[in-house]
This record gives structure tokens, sequence and C-alpha cells, in this order.
């Protein structure tokens, strides 16, 4: 499992387990799940293809539109999977009116940090980058939830509005394999 | 779900992640706070599935929904009626035609001021839980078109009552320019000078925060008038949310959403309006909304 980015005040990579007694959305609970899922929106927003400088936006809708549609969106398997699918829904409405449709890779570093035996781990994130902006978006957003977010399948399934769990495999497969080729390749696509 | 990936591959993602963590990175305490309370003022969900510790709740039965959303809806109900009728019974006053949006990020009562209220006693709005639950923000005037009547707002919040625009339309009114400032509620009494009370008045403020399931549901009207491209329609929407709600939690929201009204239609006040807008210190997320819809 990749290391996941350092977790808030609740464990970011956690499933969510079985749902708890219902409270209420309260403006508490939000902010809990702020803190610990305010990365995660944002990350994965960059990653669907919002430019930056609009992350806050996309961040805000989809912050709004949990609160709007809770009582809307049904019963998901944890927070994550429910985000995950606001966030993609923001994202594509967003990115329509940017007339923006690629992702974008990461900006150019201006470190190169080389490991002790030669690994260029700029590069190496920007070969990353390349291989997911190439991907096909249904197995790019696959490929991130798993082994970027390290959701579990039923997870992103959920996320993904209730796809069949052997289609979230199918995907993911595919994915790894391409990436496969591309490290073994030097990485270049 | 276990990866089949090898280390060096891993590697690789390891390397991503790490130049992407500036994403990862949480905002600001303040951020946070403007983001749960516009997540409230436009959400405003029938009921919360979500509990407190950010886990999903399975759906309720229906009837236990329905009997939430009822008992929600009646309590707002009744709020609200205290709310206007104490308003009405106070003040005595008519509504304006054109009500202002916003002021210092406070519900404010159009008004006549006979004299001007002493610039001492204004006091910008400031931060804080409650104040946030607006956005924090000491934001826009009110509508600027010809028929509007509202003055122009200084940046940090401050109402120059003295420049009003337009002082004949604001002859029609019978009251004075309250601005709602925490602990300094002016009584509604027939004086006309002098500085603001820190003693609240008997009757409830019209200018108390709300957040009625209605107001989202006006304001929703009023963006989707404007995305059909029925920019009149629109900004009458938004100002009739501002005479039914001066005390809406969706004043910035709202204000802003006039602003974009105003740009699309070319208006030949949209750029003021979007300066003074601007000058309030919006949160981002509505300045990047403003500019977009503002770009020749």
């Amino acid at each position: 499992m990749v290391a996941q980015p350092t977790p808030t005040t609740a464990d970011e990579g956690s499933s969510g387990g079985s749902p708890a007694h219902a409270v209420g959305l309260t403006p508490r609970s939000l902010r809990r799940i702020y803190d610990a899922h305010h990365g995660f929106v944002r990350r994965n927003a960059v990653r669907l293809g919002i430019p930056r400088d609009h992350a806050d936006d996309v961040v805000q809708e989809v912050f709004v539109t949990l609160v709007r549609r809770s009582a809307e969106l049904g019963e998901f398997r944890s927070v994550r999977a429910l985000l995950f699918a606001i966030v993609r829904r923001v994202c594509a409405n967003y990115r329509r009116k940017l007339d923006r449709g690629r992702f974008r890779p990461l900006p150019g570093g201006t470190l190169r940090v080389v490991d002790d035996d030669g690994f260029d781990r700029v590069e190496a994130a920007h070969t990353v980058a390349r291989f997911l902006a190439r991907l096909d978006e249904p197995r790019r957003v696959v490929f991130v939830l798993a082994e970027l977010e390290g959701m579990s399948a039923p997870e992103i399934a959920d996320a993904l509005g209730g796809i069949n769990i052997n289609t979230v495999y199918t995907r993911l497969r595919a994915a790894r394999e391409r990436f496969k080729k591309i490290v073994a390749a030097g990485g270049q696509p | 779900m276990t990866s089949t990936l090898k280390p060096r591959e891993r590697r690789l993602l390891d390397a991503y992640l790490e130049l992407e963590s500036p994403l990862s990175e949480a905002g600001s305490e303040d951020e946070r706070e403007r983001i749960v309370a516009a997540a409230f003022a436009q959400g405003a969900p029938a009921g919360g599935p979500v509990t407190a510790d950010g886990s999903v709740r399975r759906v309720a039965s229906r009837g236990v929904l329905v009997g939430i959303g009822l008992g929600l809806c009646a309590a707002m109900l009744v709020g609200w009626w205290i709310g206007s009728t104490s308003m009405l019974e106070v003040s005595g006053l008519e509504r304006p035609e054109q009500a202002p949006l916003l002021r210092d990020n406070r519900p404010v009562r159009e008004a006549v001021r006979t004299t001007p209220e002493p610039r001492s006693s204004r006091r910008p709005s400031q931060g804080g839980a409650a104040a946030d639950l607006a956005g924090g923000v000491p934001s826009t005037e009110g509508l600027s078109e010809p028929t509007g009547a509202v003055a122009p707002q200084e940046p940090g919040g401050a109402v120059p009552v003295e420049s009003a625009p337009d002082d004949e339309a604001r002859t029609r009114v019978d009251a004075e320019i309250v601005p709602h400032r925490r602990g300094a509620v002016r009584p509604r009494t027939g004086a006309r000078s002098g500085p603001p009370t820190s003693e609240p008045p008997a009757s409830v403020s019209p200018a108390r925060p709300t957040l009625d399931p209605a107001e989202v549901t006006m304001l929703d009207q009023a963006r989707r008038l404007a995305r059909r491209g029925e920019h009149e329609a629109a900004l009458e929407k938004l100002r009739a949310h501002a005479r039914a709600y001066p005390g809406s939690l969706l004043a910035t929201e709202r204000a802003a959403e006039e602003v974009v009204v105003l740009c699309r239609m070319g208006a030949a006040s949209a750029e003021a309006t979007r300066a003074r807008f601007l000058a309030g210190r919006p949160p981002q997320y509505l300045r990047a909304r403003v500019g977009r819809a503002c770009t020749p």
C-alpha cells in the first residue's frame, strides 16, 4: 500500500467502517470532516483537471454540496467515497466552464531531488503525472483512488456511483499494466 | 486492496505523492470556518445523515425523515414569524422598495437619515464564528441600479450614509439605517441621531441572521434565472430576497450573484458594484466567481 498523505484529525486511510448512529450534520461535524478530508478533496480536484488556482473554489463547492445533498446521496461506505463522488461531479461541471478537460501535470519542479541510488524523485513524480494525464478517465480515477488514496474496491465502486466491483478490478488491472510498462520503459509513455 | 505493483513502481507513486503533498496541507482555521459557514449557508439540508464523527449513517426510514423535516420547517417558520412580527410592531416601518443586499456583512434596514451616524460609532464587522457563518465578510452594498437606493460601502465595512447615491429614493422610506453590529443595536425610536446604545431593543431585531430553506430556494431561483439569461428577472429575484431576508446568512452570496448578473448584463453599474463588492474582502471563492463573470 502506498504511503498515504498524513491524516489529520481522522484517519484518512480508513474506509469509514460501519455507519455510526445518526446525529445529523452540524457545523461541528462538518469541521471534523473538513479537517479529515480537506486534503483529499483538494488533491483529487487537481488530479481531476482543476487548476490549482481554482482548487479553493472547488473545495468550497464540494462541501456546500455535501451539506446540501447529504440526505439525497444515500448510503456510502465511507465519507471519502461520498466526497469523491461529489468531487467528481463538481469537477466535471467546473471543467466545462473552464473549457479544460485535460488532466494537468504537476508544475515543473525547480529542485532536483536525487536519492543516493540515483533515483530522481522529481522526475519520477512527473513520470506518474504524465502517465495519469494520458490515461483515460475511467481507469485514471480507479488507479488514483486505489494506488494513491488506498481505497478499497467496494469504496471505489461506491465513489463512482455504485459501479460493479468487477469493473473496478478490470479497470485497475488495465491501469496497473500500463503503468508497469511505462516504468519498465524508463518512464516514457 | 492489495497492490500488485513492485517496489520500484511504488517508489514512483510515493515520489508523486510527495510532490503533490502541498495540496494536502490544511488551510488556515479562518478558511475552514469560512467554508463551514458558507456550506451551511448554501447547503441547508433537510436532514443530515452524516454523523458528528464523520461517518455516514444508513438512511433512516422515510417517516422519520419526514417528521424531522416538518419539525425543522415548523420551527423555522415560527422563528421567522416571531421575528417579522416583532419588526413590524416595533418599527412601524414600510419595507423599502429596494432593500440593500448586505452592508457590513449584517442585515441593514433601508432608511432615511437626517443626520449622519457619527463615524466613531461605526465599527467594521469583525471575524468570529458568528460572523463567519455569513462568510465573515464586510461585504457589498446593495443594488446600484437606478431603482436601488443604497449607499456605497467603504472598505472595512462602514457605511458612509452621506454618500448615498440616490437620496430621492430613500426619502420614501421612513426609518433609519441601522448597521447591525454585534452588541450595538440601535433602538428603534423616533430619534434619528445619537450614538447607538449597547442595550438591545425590547423587540427582536429584524437584522438577526437568518437561514431559512426558503432563502436558499429563492437564491437558487435567482441563480437559475441568471443561468438562463433572464438577468432582469434574476435581479428582481435577488431584490426580493434582500427584502424578504434582510438578515440572511446568504447575503454575501446574494451580493456576489448580483455582481455576476450585472456583469453579464453589461450594466453600466457593474464595474462600480464589483469594485465595492471586492473592497469588502469577500471569500476567495466568491472573488473568483465574480472575477470570471466580470472578465471583459
